[in-house]
């Protein structure tokens, strides 16, 4: 298999930039059944565009930094949601955690965070706060906590529904 | 020729978990980082070693770094961490970090699994 990371202009960037993950190689799909729009959308030239966010290093590791779409855009800044979820990981009291875009009049977007913590763990919203803000830049501390008593909303693999996520912020009492 | 015995459960137990991987020797063990974390900490709290494991691999998610060592420091060592990238459009992983190359760059999703 070949991966690569592209730019906007459908060009290779540069090592360590962040860009589109494309994958190449026996096992790449032929297309969608009856669905030429949408094959001829996703594949360039044997290409196949993930749709990730990702980045190489120069050993040729590759970094998934998330979904384009999870991208929460505060201000002009990105800010990736799987980011902030590995620095809320980091917290000992957290056993999942969450990031999603809520919309906001001043910056477009503010960061959200849903976060359920272990058995009898007592961080607060405040104490979650400053431990991201140890590790990551201040503009990517989540402005929102909330801590639902309930395990994160997930799908049949395993992977946390942020359209749910959005209903808990607007249901949660704010913090 | 080799073979190999799958081990299942129905639904996700933890207790269950560490039971069938002492008693039918799992030798390795493969969730979303949820689950692979509330195995290390369940295994743990009961001091159990997981002792039969050879390899750990999450993904279906971004596995968080804090997963890959604690794979690696609490089953000391023993255990390769494996995670990998891939969609149903790549028919599976078609990129994969696997031990040693994952302890390494434990933020990435590893090399193109060659063809």
């Amino acid at each position: 298999m070949k991966v690569r990371v592209v730019g906007p202009d459908d060009e290779p960037v540069a090592t360590g930039e962040t860009g589109e993950i494309w994958i190449k190689g026996p096992t790449v799909f032929r297309g969608y059944l009856n669905n030429p729009e949408a094959t001829a959308a996703a594949l360039t030239d044997g290409w196949f565009r993930t749709g990730d966010a990702g980045k190489l290093d120069e050993e040729g590791f590759l970094y998934v930094v998330d979904r384009l779409k999870d991208v929460v855009i505060r201000g002009g800044e990105n800010i990736y949601a799987a980011e902030v979820e590995a620095a809320l990981y980091e917290h000992p009291d957290v056993a999942e955690a969450a990031i999603v875009g809520v919309p906001d009049e001043r910056y477009g977007e503010q960061v959200a965070a849903v976060v359920r913590l272990r058995p009898e763990a007592t961080a607060d919203p405040a104490a979650l706060q400053a431990h991201v803000a140890s590790r990551l830049a201040a503009f990517k501390v989540p402005s929102i906590v909330r801590i639902p008593p309930d395990p994160l909303p997930r799908n049949a693999a395993g992977k946390v529904l942020k359209r749910d996520l959005r209903a808990i912020l607007d249901t949660q009492p704010a913090t | 020729m080799s073979g190999g015995e799958v081990v299942l459960l129905y639904r996700w137990d933890v207790a269950q978990a560490l039971d069938l991987i002492e008693r039918e020797g799992v030798n390795a063990i493969a969730g979303v980082p949820t689950t692979m974390f509330e195995l290390l900490d369940e295994a743990r709290r009961q001091g159990r070693d997981l002792a039969s494991l050879s390899g750990v691999a999450s993904g279906a998610t971004l596995v968080p770094p804090e997963l890959v060592r604690r794979i690696d420091s609490q089953l000391t060592h023993r255990a390769a961490p494996t995670n990998g990238y891939g969609l149903t459009e790549t028919s599976g992983a078609a990129i994969a970090n696997v031990g040693d190359d994952y302890l390494r760059h434990p933020g990435s999703v590893g090399t193109p699994i060659s063809s």
